[in-house]
């Protein structure tokens, strides 16, 4: 039976590839929309944030950090002391700042008895990158703190008689900006943001038409010549599902090797970018393949598959950089926004893979689930 | 060779296939002929495995068909089942090896079968380039690929020009004298009468006769078929069939348009009386044709209508 899922899913992708408006819709289009949004949004150049750092807790300790962190920045990125805790809120809506990452009070203490002490990051719905920064640093932070607690623990068991010494040194020792000097001066380029977010579009397009093409199939007869050899029906589901995610895969992955290579938008950890684009691609082929199973006809399939992939598409935020309001909670509600998500956790805040991990988990879970359900329709409407 | 026994195939209250029974001998060329509706392609799709029988059972070669034993089978469906985007020689590579070819032998057969089509010159072309006649060829060309058992070529000439349908009625015609078993649907009786070493008549699902051509025009004795073209109202040619009916030696009278057919023991002799009774029911004849017996004249003696209706 694979044989016959790889010569099929083989046929699909050579078609696929000698369709020029395939090629447009898969590589052109997207890259093209995204050097030109990304011009406008600064030149396709790199995000400018400014961080606020709220020291509440007072502490030596909490004191080292907050200057580590003022001292740092570069790239467009800058840390600032924020004056006023109390007026976190307000100074976000002024847009004072574009994050803010708290220090808690009683952070010191904790770090000195050895117990846990969250950091706290305040964002503005209309920066999540500046936001997904801030996080970022936070866990740098937060993982060096761990290094104190555990100096201060051992300094107790030994019984040195200043831990807070030896504590105060593991700090200034194990700074936390010399963990998150990479993210701090890293650079983001907004076409990063923008050519995934329109790939993902116009991907539903093109594995639409992948998906849609068992019907096209079964109306020019080719479908039944296939069943008429020793074929199942399982492997000609299959090879369309291999064909569909193969197309998906390869086009995502060369618009981001020409923004990486001809533009110079880094997308971030390679092995976590392909992971997103193999996990958006499954998610999209599912919603498409589960469309194509519950569409009446080969119209209405396309039709709902356009309707579908621009809603998607402006809920997901692939048309505006920064959403406000609603659209922040509606992102997390789209396989759109769920991708973004991760390639912008992936190419501003330097997120690794594990990070990553519930992301795509979800996405590959949306994609399995939908597609279960649309092949299985598929199976019983258009191979009985 | 293939043994089809009691096939039945419902769709919804239609039964479009009701207990179609037929054998075909290796070698043997059997001819399903009926009009469009009658249930060839329903049959046809069943014994390639395509449809689920309600009832009934296909054995090839003694066994059920099932799995890999449906290589035993070559399908020529009725509308051009080929990638128009590929070349002729992309389409038989890719469903050859569906069928399990593969190497040399893959490209062996696709030279040979280009050859047997008269394609090997347009073998690299794409099919969207083909004229009709052509893309028939190539659509039989891939049922041929794998040297199947048995092949079913649909109703593999409508729409095609003359000299194309010549070039595939002589391919087939070849192919039957190789040993290959061919399942051959048509309602173009002369297709069948030429081809066919035996042919069903099948009419509204039910197979209704069976026989070699021959023996199959035996059964309407002297029986000519008188066919009248008029010129008159509605209600007027109706009167006259009716008059006709009631005529000595008439076995049917079919009216389809503007034509009538009746078969008759009379032959030429039966068109002066007929025409005597237009001029008195007030119907023009504007010709008249009498051919000899034949498949088409059978349909029309067994069901009462004309194949091509």
């Amino acid at each position: 039976m694979w044989r016959h899922v790889w010569l099929i899913a083989r046929l699909g992708v050579r078609r696929s590839l000698r369709d020029r408006s395939i090629l447009i819709m898969a590589l052109v289009a997207p890259i093209a929309i995204a050097v030109v949004v990304g011009a406008a949004f600064g030149g396709g150049a790199s995000v400018s944030a400014t961080i606020g750092v709220a020291n509440e807790d007072r502490s030596d300790i909490s004191a080292q950090i907050a200057q580590s962190l003022t001292n740092a920045g570069g790239d467009g990125i800058a840390f600032a002391t924020v004056s006023e805790p109390a007026q976190i809120d307000a100074l976000l809506d002024a847009g004072t700042y574009d994050a803010v990452l708290v220090l808690p009070a009683g952070l010191g203490d904790a770090v000195l008895t050895g117990d846990a002490a969250d950091l706290e990051v305040v964002g503005r719905a209309a920066e999540p990158l500046a936001t997904s920064i801030a996080q970022s640093v936070a866990q740098g932070v937060a993982a060096n703190l761990q290094t104190a607690r555990v100096t201060a623990a051992a300094a107790t068991t030994a019984g040195l008689p200043d831990v807070g010494a030896a504590v105060q040194k593991a700090v200034e020792t194990q700074s936390p900006i010399a963990v998150d000097q990479g993210q701090v001066q890293g650079t983001f380029s907004v076409m990063a943001y923008f050519a995934p977010g329109m790939a993902m579009l116009f991907l539903f397009f093109v594995i639409g038409e992948g998906a849609r093409s068992i019907v096209a199939e079964r109306r020019e007869g080719t479908l039944q010549r296939i069943l008429a050899g020793p074929v199942s029906p399982s492997a000609v589901l299959l090879g369309k599902t291999a064909q569909v995610m193969i197309v998906g895969v390869v086009s995502m992955s060369v618009v981001w090797l020409i923004t990486w290579l001809a533009f110079g938008a880094s997308w971030g950890d390679p092995l976590g970018v392909f992971l997103v684009i193999v996990a958006a691609v499954a998610a999209i082929a599912g919603i498409s393949l589960f469309i194509t199973g519950i569409a009446r006809t080969e119209n209405q399939a396309d039709a709902l598959t356009t309707m579908v992939a621009l809603l998607f598409a402006i809920l997901g935020g692939t048309f505006f950089y920064g959403a406000a309001g609603p659209l922040v909670t509606m992102q997390k509600f789209t396989p759109n926004g769920q991708a973004l998500a991760a390639f912008v956790e992936l190419s501003a805040a330097q997120a690794t893979v594990v990070e990553i991990a519930p992301r795509i988990l979800l996405l590959l879970g949306i994609g399995i689930g939908m597609a279960a359900v649309g092949l299985l329709t598929m199976r019983n409407k258009v191979l009985a | 060779m293939l043994e089809v026994d009691g096939l039945v195939r419902r769709f919804g209250e239609h039964t479009a296939v009701d207990g179609v029974s037929f054998r075909i001998a290796q070698g043997e060329t059997y001819g399903l002929l009926g009009p469009n509706g009658a249930g060839k392609t329903t049959t046809i799709n069943m014994i390639a495995g395509l449809l689920t029988p309600d009832a009934g059972e296909v054995r090839l070669l003694d066994e059920p068909l099932t799995g890999d034993r449906k290589s035993l089978i070559g399908l020529v469906p009725q509308d051009i089942a080929l990638y128009p985007d590929l070349s002729a020689v992309e389409n038989l590579e890719f469903f050859g090896r569906l069928q399990n070819l593969s190497g040399p032998r893959l490209k062996q057969r696709v030279a040979e079968v280009l050859e047997v089509v008269g394609l090997t010159d347009r073998g690299k072309d794409h099919i969207d380039t083909y004229s009709g006649g052509m893309k028939r060829r190539a659509n039989i060309a891939v049922g041929l690929l794998h040297e199947p058992a048995l092949l079913i070529l649909d109703e593999p000439t409508v729409g095609v020009d003359p000299q194309s349908r010549n070039s595939i009625l002589e391919s087939v015609s070849a192919l039957g004298g190789a040993g290959m078993a061919v399942l051959y649907t048509t309602h173009y009786m002369e297709e069948a009468q030429r081809l066919c070493d035996r042919v069903g008549i099948i009419d509204a699902g039910r197979l209704i006769a069976e026989g070699t051509p021959e023996e199959l025009v035996a059964q309407l004795g002297e029986q000519a078929t008188v066919r009248f073209r008029l010129n008159a109202a509605p209600d007027a040619q109706r009167a006259w069939a009716e008059v006709l009916r009631t005529m000595p030696d008439v076995a049917a009278v079919q009216e389809s348009g503007d034509r009538v057919s009746v078969m008759t023991t009379h032959g030429p002799a039966f068109i002066a009386p007929a025409v005597t009774a237009a001029r008195e029911a007030g119907v023009g004849v504007a010709g008249v044709e009498v051919t000899e017996p034949d498949l088409e004249a059978v349909f029309l003696h067994l069901t009462g209508k004309a194949l091509r209706d």
